[in-house]
């Protein structure tokens, strides 16, 4: 299906030509995902502001022409799945508006990255919340659209505690201000007033640019101890940062998966990390060659087998089983040590120590670079497919189960040779998910071939039959919602669009809480009379 | 041997569009305004301008999935083919030889005859007078005439200076050209040149998808060399470094018995060896551009064969592992070497450099195909050397000098344009 | 059925005293009288009372805590109301002592909170001197301040997840309880907690029914997020007389993530706090600076006195920076005293009115930049309506670790005297449209505010009434208030 002429016409008013295409060849690169294409949208529209946004939306809702956005667009869930959706790239939406070092607060439009917006805070002083997949990633979409687990989230909490006042196009046009933005068109408070509007605009997943578009968010901003931009040593592929004198980081181990998640625990009451993050872990027993490889300018993967063979380092893998990284930050020398001591302490209590192939200086400088700027976090998808799998939020004793039953699922498909061997064990994540702690979040890596069918077929299980098993043992889906149920994934598995809506159905049925996504269909009906949402915005109508 | 575009199949699903392609290396990240590293996403938009972009294009091409048009030439052709986005995106990846994958698309348009008007005319002149710039054959010699300087077919000499079309037709250089000549000639290098026999290195055909032209070009030139017993080239042009260094071995899988240096090389050692001697101090403060093609694309050419395979169930690699080009072995050091050695100069860097350097908008026939793109993207670098105070910006190789010559004329800025060999002539008293 | 075979004759009350009590407040809502008061005490009956309540469109105003109420949200602003009084729910659920958190029904008080978390070395963040029956469920759902900004990641917290009897019946456990197992006995079985507060789904149902004023619904339980006891604390005032002083200290002191309790008073309400008749109030007041930063060191369960070492060090370096001087008692009180005051309720009367009877607050929020300007504002009003603004308390509290900033005012008056009464509600009224023009954000908008407020934002009007309506299609839950 093709816009009508006097459609395009319309959208095309509004941003000028060199700024929407509908030529295939621009559609086609935003339907590509693993080397597949999904559905193609009707135009990719280039908006520069919220006027132009709110404009296009208003068009749409003229011609019943559904709506969807991203920024970077890393997932699949960025793009459009269903026809007659238009896309609009938020790329020229990339400003900086204002940083408030007094206030410890930034305003920004969607294209500004996480990894941009480190960098300019750094040197005031100041540091924000890095999603997960890294330096990369929109602002906007992680905090608003998105999920929302990060490194960091000891310190700077989950995406969703960094969203102050957000500016909404919602579907039908309007422009909602929420919280302080609203009545006082200051950007500092998320919430009210009164009932908190802002609860509508992210739960524990963002709306993924299916409902309306979000053009410029007030992101809360943290204290940054370290210098306004940290020394960069190594070089290219392998930098590493020097370590400031007030921080640190080690890699701490555990004899068990019970112990390292009993001290997530003990750190959270410690109130002591900056970074508490089981990085490494998504190589799985593959981890300490791999980080000797990412480390050396001169390696790839390609000698993976040869360091591999070394005894030393099979020896130092099988001791970086159970661990994680942690970086300290200390406002005062003395802040660190007592920090230091405070870690060894809860160390002491589990059993855990620090490795010591890891307190090798360029090591912990590599691990440091990675770790604070998230730059290398496209290894997630070193051989081509990565998907999670058995990755419900939850309390460090709560995920045993799951971690258990991830590690014998994958077992299967190992010996099938279907899916990459990494020992079966490749849980990743951080020690908290919310600031201060309390809630976490590891997922089991399941890395494949994606240019081999096969194997591409047997990670798509994989991820398919944890789902299904979280569902089935009281756990939510992952990133605590139910992935399987986007419309996306049913058309993935060769359903026509009517099978996949009603697939959709039938899963949020299934969830522990299905009257989540009741309300979602009366909140769509009432705030998309003209039905130009996606369905990447989830609901079950009556 | 180099690879077709549907050989690149695998490797093209394995692209996991993480847009590291469109900015530099994360890790090094300083500031928002020069986090970016893309021109041709820069300046469209659209993510199918990216290095990530053309990968779902190539894809879809191989696919019959889209139309020859317009569009899937300026997505093919708005690119200088730099290679910052291979360079992103070797920092994780390995699979995706980024820039090669540019030039396989651009030969499978080629093949099936979608080529610009401007590339036809390049071809065309290249095929008629054996150079880029559309200009006679019998005038490329014009620019050493009066330099007194060894002509190689008929006489021999140690070097072979190989002056390239840009410096040979763009009169405005040949100031440089020429400088470069007396430089080697004043410190007692027996220097040649070819003159109007000089042919085209041919990496600006290979660049827009004509791979056959530069074979051409590359099997005269290595037949000429050949025949005058040739041991040792040096250029002044970055391209033609490039394809001396690297196209022609890779054409070849082994490394050529003829040593190559681009000018800046070739200098450093004379300064060093105390055979030119700087007497004048040049009072400027000055940011060095590194050339695509001298710095990230400057890397010699390793011969490998090998073949594809699994380990780990699951994980593709190269067995033997291919040597991995990610720029790190560039020429970035004797250009910065010879300015710090310049009295008075004072040498800023750029945000943007070495491995990651924003590119001039001088390469890879876009500038042919798209003049404001170019001079746009020149117009960046610009802006960037003065953002870090610099009164100069100077280039290593005569695309990057035109292009930002005239990106000054159309744009403004208050900025000069040097190349190394200049400063060099003003700091010898030339 | 009706309502009283619903809760039961004991618990329906239609006794003329005690509707006038709750038929008025001492905000300047207009009285009205409700019909019935019924006592709640399970949530059975509450789902009960609910669904009659939507078969009958009977309104329901629910209160939890004990009076003096100030805000006008319990008293009905329709007709026909009954108020559901809900302080019988007294139910600690859960007290978690390995994450640190406790599930409570709304009945909780504060006092009786405390004390249970105390036997396990935890406690909860408090609002400053609550009052001794005031519900801890509600006084964070309505966002009150909590004295210790550091663990506010969100400016909801410490509350985490609700139980939600949403006005048409339905409901939903939020947060992680929403997406676990289906029942909080099966979720602790499998050592699942009730901490991430996001979801379940694409929104936050939570976030809906905060600071509501009762109106998008009632909780049934909330859980809350506890500190552990300190084992070690030090306890420091500094004072100055202009209050930018110390806001640029705190700014800065604030960043390094130290401490328990920060919080800045005036002269006028510790005095309040600490005296408990007028006159020692006033005597009290004399002899203190115009304002007081209040904050606490702390050391918990590792190396707690070097943990309040390096702190105290760091932070009386920065103190020095700023000129000021971080003592350890001040007239009228020591850190002793302060301590167990910020970890206490209330004595009777509630501090607010023992000057004068009664008391009118007027609190908003903003950055803190505009802090001073805001107190300038406010006793620049003061002034010219011949109020004597060194009566007038107040209180700044920065919250959700610094971003936002609680600045109140508590103007006390006798409740009666008429020409006091209106002079205050022109004093409310004025400053309100002063504060409110100068860009003080009124996010918890009881009472007048609720107009100006609303007024100025008709999008985000027009979207809580549609919420309104689809969460409470009959308009039964304390209609009349904010902008329904």
């Amino acid at each position: 299906m093709v816009l009508k002429e006097e459609e395009y016409k319309a959208l095309e008013d509004i941003v000028g030509p060199r700024n929407i295409s509908e030529d295939p060849v621009i559609l086609d690169s935003y339907a590509c995902w693993g080397g597949r294409f999904h559905t193609r949208p009707e135009a990719v529209i280039l908006p520069a502001s919220t006027e132009e946004v709110q404009a296009i939306i208003k068009v749409c809702n003229r011609y019943k022409i559904r709506v969807k956005c991203h920024s970077t667009g890393w997932n699949p869930m960025g793009g459009v799945s269903l026809p007659r959706t238009v896309l609009l790239d938020l790329r020229r939406m990339n400003r900086i508006i204002e940083i408030n070092e007094e206030r410890m607060y930034a305003v920004v439009e969607p294209y500004v990255t996480a990894g941009q917006l480190q960098a300019e805070l750094m040197k005031r002083g100041l540091c924000n919340h890095l999603i997960g997949a890294g330096a990369s990633c929109s602002v906007v979409a992680c905090t608003a659209c998105y999920h929302g687990e990060t490194p960091m989230g000891i310190y700077t909490g989950h995406a969703a505690e960094n969203l102050l006042a957000v500016e909404w196009v919602l579907p039908n046009g309007e422009i909602l201000r929420t919280g302080s933005l609203g009545s006082t068109g200051n950007w500092f408070c998320a919430e009210g007033p009164g009932p908190s509007v802002r609860g509508l605009v992210r739960g524990i997943w963002g709306t993924k640019g299916a409902f309306g578009v979000i053009t410029k968010i007030g992101y809360k901003l943290h204290p940054w101890h370290g210098p306004p931009k940290l020394e960069i040593t190594g070089r290219l592929p392998a930098y590493r940062y020097k370590i400031p004198e007030n921080m640190d980081i080690h890699t701490v181990a555990f004899h068990s998966m019970k112990d390292l998640l009993e001290s997530a625990y003990l750190l959270y009451n410690a109130k002591i990390g900056y970074v508490v993050h089981k990085q490494f872990g998504f190589f799985g027993n593959l981890q300490w060659a791999m980080i000797k490889i990412a480390m050396d300018p001169t390696k790839t993967y390609w000698q993976l087998e040869e360091v591999l063979n070394d005894p030393e380092v099979q020896k130092i893998t099988e001791e970086l089983k159970y661990s994680y990284q942690i970086i300290l930050m200390g406002v005062s020398k003395k802040h660190l040590e007592w920090q230091e001591k405070a870690l060894q302490q809860i160390l002491n209590k589990v059993g855990g120590w620090i490795v010591q192939a890891c307190e090798e200086p360029a090591v912990k400088e590599f691990m440091f670079a990675w770790l604070h700027r998230l730059g290398y976090k496209n290894y997630n998808f070193y051989v081509g497919g990565y998907l999670p799998g058995y990755s419900p939020p939850g309390a460090p004793r709560a995920l045993i189960p799951a971690i258990e039953e991830s590690i014998r699922a994958k077992k299967e498909y190992i010996e099938k040779k279907l899916i990459v061997d990494d020992g079966a064990d490749a849980v990743m994540g951080p020690l908290s998910c919310i600031g201060g702690g309390g809630n976490m979040y590891f997922e089991n890596f399941c890395l494949f071939d994606i240019a081999d069918p096969e194997s591409a077929k047997a990670a798509m299980e994989f991820l398919l039959k944890s789902l299904e098993w979280q569902r089935e043992h009281g756990y939510p889906g992952n990133n605590g919602g139910p992935q399987d149920a986007m419309v996306g994934t049913g058309l993935l598995l060769g359903l026509s669009e009517e099978q996949a809506i009603a697939r959709m159905r039938e899963i949020l049925k299934k969830c522990t809480h299905p009257d989540t996504y009741r309300w979602q269909a009366k909140f769509k009906k009432v705030f998309d009379p003209n039905d130009v949402s996606c369905y990447e915005y989830l609901r079950l109508e009556e | 041997m180099p690879l077709k575009l549907e050989d690149y199949e695998d490797d093209l699903k394995r692209c996991s569009r993480c847009s590291y392609c469109k900015f530099i290396p994360w890790v090094i990240v300083s500031d928002k305004e020069h986090s970016y590293g893309c021109p041709a996403i820069s300046y469209r938009n659209f993510h199918s301008y990216s290095g990530g972009g053309k990968v779902a294009t190539a894809l879809a091409l191989l696919r019959g999935r889209i139309p020859l048009s317009d569009a899937l030439l300026d997505v093919a052709f708005e690119c200088f083919t730099c290679g910052l986005c291979h360079v992103s995106c070797q920092i994780c990846k390995v699979h995706l030889d980024l820039r090669d994958i540019i030039i396989a698309l651009r030969e499978r348009l080629v093949e099936k005859g979608l080529i610009s008007e401007p590339h036809k005319l390049i071809i065309e002149g290249l095929r008629k007078e054996d150079n880029v710039m559309q200009k006679p054959k019998k005038d490329r010699g014009k620019w050493a005439e009066g330099l007194s300087v060894k002509d190689l077919t008929r006489e021999r000499a140690d070097i072979l200076f190989y002056a390239g079309c840009r410096y040979s037709y763009d009169k405005e250089l040949w100031s440089t050209v020429r400088g470069s000549v007396e430089l080697l000639k004043n410190a007692g290098v027996d220097v040649g040149i070819m003159g109007a026999e000089e042919t085209c290195c041919g990496v600006r055909a290979l660049e827009i998808g004509f791979r056959e032209e530069f074979y051409k070009c590359a099997e005269n030139n290595m037949e000429i060399w050949r025949a005058k017993g040739v041991k040792t080239i040096v250029t002044p042009c970055a391209e033609c470094y490039h394809a001396f260094i690297y196209r022609y071995p890779e054409k070849l899988n082994k490394k050529l018995d003829i040593e190559v240096l681009h000018i800046t090389q070739f200098l450093d050692r004379l300064i060093r060896n105390g055979k030119i001697k700087f007497t004048k101090p040049v009072f400027m403060k000055a940011a060095y551009h590194d050339p695509c093609h001298l710095g990230r694309l400057g890397e010699p050419f390793e011969p490998w064969t090998g073949r594809r395979k699994k380990i780990r169930n699951q994980v593709p690699i190269w067995d033997p592992p291919k040597p991995r080009r990610i720029g790190i072995r560039g020429v970035y050091e004797e250009p910065r070497r010879i300015l710090r050695a310049i009295p008075g100069l004072d040498l800023v860097e750029m945000i943007r450099t070495r491995e990651y350097a924003w590119c001039c908008g001088g390469g890879g026939g876009a500038r042919e195909y798209d003049l404001e793109f170019a001079l746009w993207t020149a117009k960046v670098r610009i802006e960037e050397a003065m953002y870090v105070g610099a009164e100069a910006i100077v280039v290593a190789d005569g695309w990057c000098k035109r292009n930002f010559l005239d990106a000054i004329t159309k744009h403004g800025g208050g900025i000069k344009v040097y190349d190394v060999i200049d400063l060099i002539k003003q700091a010898v008293g030339g | 059925m009706d309502l009283k075979d619903i809760c039961g004759v004991d618990n329906y009350i239609a006794d003329e005293e005690v509707l006038e009590q709750f038929s008025m407040d001492y905000s300047f809502a207009p009285p009205r009288r409700p019909k019935a008061v019924v006592k709640i005490k399970d949530a059975h009956t509450l789902r009960e009372v609910m669904k009659w309540a939507n078969e009958t469109k009977t309104p329901l105003v629910p209160v939890s805590s004990g009076p003096p109420h100030f805000r006008g949200d319990t008293v009905p602003s329709t007709g026909g109301a009954v108020i559901l009084d809900l302080s019988g729910m007294k139910k600690i659920l859960h007290i978690s002592t390995l994450n640190r958190y406790c599930i409570v029904e709304p009945g909780v008080t504060f006092g009786e909170l405390q004390r249970k978390l105390a036997e396990v070395g935890l406690k909860i963040p408090m609002p400053l001197l609550p009052r001794s029956n005031k519900s801890v469920l509600t006084a964070l759902l309505e966002r009150e301040p909590v004295t210790m900004p550091l663990v506010q990641w969100n400016l909801t917290d410490p509350l985490k997840c609700l139980h939600i009897l949403w006005p048409n019946g339905e409901e939903m456990m939020t947060g992680e309880a929403g997406f676990q197992h289906k029942t909080l006995e099966e979720q602790w079985k499998h050592n699942q907690d009730q901490i991430l507060h996001m979801g379940p789904g694409q929104w936050d149902p939570y976030r809906i029914i905060s600071g509501a004023q009762g109106t998008m619904g009632i909780a049934l339980w909330s859980s809350i997020r506890c500190e552990l006891i300190p084992q070690e604390y030090k306890l420091y005032f500094a004072t100055s007389e202009k209050v930018d002083k110390l806001l640029r200290f705190v700014n800065r002191f604030i960043r390094f993530r130290y401490g328990d309790e920060i919080l800045l008073l005036n002269r006028w309400n510790l005095a309040t706090i600490i005296g408990k008749q007028p006159e020692e109030i006033k005597a009290i007041a004399e002899d203190l600076p115009s304002w007081i930063l209040i904050l606490t060191l702390a050391g918990y369960d590792i190396l707690p006195r070097e943990r309040v070492e390096y702190q105290d060090e760091d932070t009386c370096n920065l103190a020095k920076q700023f000129g000021l001087e971080l003592k350890q008692s001040i007239p009228g009180v020591n850190d002793r005293e302060m301590y167990k005051l910020l970890n206490s309720v209330s004595e009777d009367p509630y501090w607010k009115i023992r000057y004068k009877g009664s008391c009118q607050e007027i609190f908003f929020l903003t950055p803190v930049d505009r802090v001073s300007e805001m107190e300038a504002t406010m006793y620049s009003v003061a002034s010219e309506l011949g109020y004597p603004t060194s009566e007038i308390g107040g209180y700044i509290q920065p919250q959700q670790q610094g971003i936002v900033w609680h600045v109140e005012f508590d103007i006390p008056y006798e409740p009666g005297n008429p020409k006091d009464i209106e002079r205050v509600k022109g004093l409310l009224i004025k400053a309100s449209e002063a504060l409110m023009a100068r860009g003080a954000y009124f996010s918890r908008p009881y009472g007048l505010w609720a107009d100006m407020v609303y007024s100025k934002d008709a999008i985000n009007r027009w979207v809580l009434r549609e919420l309104k309506r689809i969460f409470d299609p009959n308009n039964i839950m304390n209609p009349g208030k904010l902008c329904f």
